[in-house]
């Protein structure tokens, strides 16, 4: 479903994707992690046609991204990390134009619109009557979601969904992709919310530097790494040692 | 859910097409003008129709020269010569936000759109601001028009067609010439390069503008046997549509006009769309990567060497007036947004001095060196009010959570980067071609009221309100207001200045002016500092 080989990304000088491999079957969870600059974003942002790769091929549903941008960009669903919407827009018609984007017939489109609304629990005349700048933060993030799922994507790219979630609604949303991927989509998530990604994904992979640093099962990170928990594994990976002592070294200088 | 049957790619997708202009003049009628109409925001007509009536007003007094005993080709010059300055003006800088908004890549981006349905909905946006500002600025002068000796009656008609023609013209030109820049520019240079692009095309607009009274001074009079030059100016083009299709004692050689404005639009606009949407994809694909490297700077240690600069301290000691300096300096020099705004503004208050300066025959004019250190003197207040507005608007609640007394200090950090960063150098040029090219000492003499009264005009925008740099999300529409406004008000207060100093020195009286001058400034100066140091901060 996605076939990655030996894609690079390179900005002036910097390189921030380095020549990496990957194959995600169709169905398949998989959790994106890595600290930040890692490369997660600009790697879903190359399979998602917004990027153009520096060197490597990537497909997508059979579909190459430098070469059929358009017909990756139809079967994928994004939600960006931003949760950037147009602002003086309603929810409604913020819906109805995305659904317009992919050519879903207008009763089509009502009928998808009403069915996420029940789903996420956004009131219809608040939909219509307000424009998204008057939204929560959660709300507009469940618009953005919905936005990204409104056209039956075959592939989905979640870029931290939980932002500004309660924790309700959070449940609903991971219930949701675990659901989406039971039914044959393919989930790339992307979070810093460990437990999170270590509940949910069938698999994952760990990017540092711009590099694959592991890729698998969560039983098989914890055998390579002799750690249980996701979040261990992930600081012996990525992060700094001696983190707990730095810390309190710290917090002791910041108070004296 | 069963997934969506969607055509095969189409270069224009006239449905999405639909979509996208619905949005984009939902976007564009709301904010501002549904503000202005329904008084929401604050109970005063802003933005778009504040803009509407104040072109409404300049075509009202533009309209009048009809009872000068113009044919319908003079008179149809002059307005589409004005129409040309401010139309070509107002979409330059208006084009950064409408063509390459960052806010829109992830929004937009990863949808399956061809880059040619954007870019033809981008245009049609940009068209639909240029009519409606163009339709403000005709609005008198289509009926006045009536006056022209030689006009029918359908005159209006003929007219509203040469305004939509130039509209089209204005707007093809500009998407065109980005079209064209970011085909052969790679990523590093493109930010920079669209902001100067900008520039030039204030410059080809107003020196565009320029020419008109000059031919029209050396043939005495706009006929086109007599003045072959009018063949490249695109106002004459779109004024011989009027004259031929509102007169019948139109010239057989207007024709040619009409054939060459008419195929410039129709190659300009097939070029921008037909031609050169996929750079536009691409530039739009590129401003994402510049987006992610922009925490990379390669000044930082000239920064710090600023930092530790006894200069800098000594004139700035508060450290949240340093801090205040740092961020505006760096956003004048490094974001993009704010450069695309912000040099295109600083075009017609550099080019108008400017030109005036190297035009031998209104060299002499005794106006001339206080016209240029007026409208230099007005470059802080164009870059605080740009500074103003970011879509990292949200950013700027980083001033609401420190613990600030007041605004003052970020305020006055703010005007001293624009002050040492824009009108310095600019001063510090136009001085040295005013010695240069006004050799009347009383000439010279006269632009120093001016040159006094600069520094309360930048003390202006703290005035009526609370100044925040960053803090107020961009609005189609504002820069162009913002601009004319300041244009329109700067003229003013420039011609009372000039008058006053006329007198003054006609009757010798002119250091005495100057004196009294230097006292009512220092003295306004005081008041109103105190003024803005005293006002608490209120958050938008």
């Amino acid at each position: 479903m996605i076939s990655i080989r030996q894609l690079s990304k390179r900005f002036g000088d910097q390189e921030a994707v380095r020549a990496i491999d990957l194959e995600i079957p169709a169905g398949q969870l998989v959790g994106l992690l890595g600290p930040n600059g890692a490369g997660k974003s600009t790697t879903i942002k190359m399979l998602t046609g917004m990027l153009l790769p520096s060197s490597g091929t990537a497909e997508v549903f059979g579909f190459d991204v430098v070469r059929q941008p358009l017909e990756v960009k139809r079967v994928v669903g994004y939600v960006p990390e931003s949760g950037a919407v147009f602002e003086s827009l309603t929810g409604w018609e913020y819906l109805e134009l995305v659904s317009a984007l992919y050519h879903i017939p207008d009763d089509e489109a009502v009928a998808r619109i009403r069915r996420f609304g029940q789903f996420f629990e956004l009131d219809e005349e608040t939909l219509r009557d307000k424009q998204l700048s008057a939204y929560s933060k959660g709300m507009r993030q469940k618009v953005v979601i919905t936005s990204a799922l409104l056209h039956n994507p075959q592939v989905i790219f979640f870029d931290e969904p939980l932002n500004g979630l309660d924790a309700n609604v959070a449940l609903s949303v991971k219930t949701l992709i675990t659901s989406l991927a039971r039914e044959g989509k393919t989930v790339v998530f992307c979070s810093h919310i460990l437990d999170v990604v270590e509940r949910i994904c069938q698999r994952i992979v760990i990017l540092h530097q711009g590099r694959i640093l592991a890729d698998g099962t969560l039983a098989e990170l914890q055998q390579r790494c002799g750690e249980q928990s996701l979040e261990h594994i992930f600081n012996q990976l990525t992060g700094t040692s001696n983190l707990l002592a730095r810390a309190e070294e710290f917090a002791r200088g910041l108070t004296q | 859910m069963t997934a969506t049957v969607v055509p095969q790619a189409r270069l224009i997708d006239g449905p999405q097409l639909r979509a996208l202009l619905r949005c984009y003049w939902r976007l564009s009628t709301r904010g501002k003008l549904a503000g202005a109409i329904r008084r929401r925001q604050s109970g005063k007509p802003r933005g778009l129709l504040f803009i509407a009536a104040m072109y409404m007003l300049v075509g009202l007094t533009t309209s009048l020269s009809v009872f000068a005993h113009m044919n319908v080709f003079t008179y149809a010059m002059i307005l589409h010569s004005m129409t040309f300055l401010v139309v070509g003006m107002a979409i330059t800088s208006e084009s950064g936000d409408i063509l390459f908004s960052a806010n829109e890549s992830d929004v937009l981006l990863h949808r399956p759109i061809h880059s040619r349905t954007l870019l033809l909905a981008k245009g049609l946006n940009l068209i639909g601001l240029a009519l409606f500002l163009a339709g403000s600025l005709n609005f008198f002068p289509i009926f006045f028009g009536l006056a022209a000796s030689g006009a029918h009656w359908w005159f209006p008609l003929t007219h509203i067609v040469s305004i939509a023609l130039l509209s089209v013209f204005c707007c093809a030109a500009v998407v065109c010439t980005y079209g064209l820049i970011v085909r052969f520019l790679d990523r590093e240079k493109f930010d920079n390069f669209a902001a100067w692009t900008q520039v030039a095309m204030s410059f080809l607009f107003v020196g565009g503008y320029q020419l008109l009274p000059r031919l029209m001074q050396r043939f005495n009079g706009l006929n086109l046997e007599t003045s072959p030059f009018l063949l490249p100016l695109p106002p004459a083009w779109f004024a011989a549509v009027d004259a031929i299709g509102s007169t019948e004692s139109a010239q057989h050689s207007v024709w040619w006009l009409v054939i060459i404005g008419l195929a410039a639009t129709s190659v300009l606009a097939y070029s921008a769309i037909g031609k050169l949407a996929p750079s536009y994809g691409e530039a739009l694909a590129r401003l994402g990567e510049t987006r992610q490297r922009a925490a990379k700077s390669k000044r930082a240690p000239q920064q710090t060497d600023r930092r530790r600069n006894p200069f800098f301290r000594w004139w700035m000691p508060d450290p949240v007036e340093r801090a205040s300096f740092r961020l505006a300096a760096a956003y004048m020099r490094r974001d993009r947004e704010i450069k695309l705004r912000l040099y295109p503004s600083l075009g017609s208050f550099l080019i108008f001095p400017l030109m005036g300066l190297l035009d031998r025959r209104t060299g002499a004019s005794p106006f001339i060196p206080l016209l240029t250190v007026w409208m230099l003197g007005q470059l802080p207040i164009i870059a605080m009010e740009t500074l103003r507005t970011s879509s990292q608007a949200a950013a700027a609640d980083i001033f609401a959570t420190a613990p600030l007394e007041n605004g003052a200090s970020i305020f006055l950090g703010v005007r001293k980067a624009t002050i040492f960063y824009l009108m310095i150098p600019a001063l510090c040029l136009a001085s040295g071609l005013l010695v240069l090219v006004i050799h009347s000492r009383s000439a010279l003499l006269l632009a120093v009221p001016g040159l006094v009264a600069i520094p309360i005009v930048s003390l202006l925008p703290a005035c009526v309100d609370t100044y925040l740099p960053l803090s107020r999300s961009p609005q189609v529409g504002t820069q162009s207001a913002k601009n004319t406004t300041l244009m329109l008000g700067s003229m003013l207060t420039m011609g009372i200045l000039a008058g006053i100093s006329y007198v003054a020195s006609e009757m010798n009286l002119l250091s005495i002016m100057v004196a009294v001058e230097i006292v009512v400034v220092v003295a306004a100066y005081w008041a109103l500092k105190r003024h803005i140091q005293n006002r608490p901060v209120r958050w938008a």
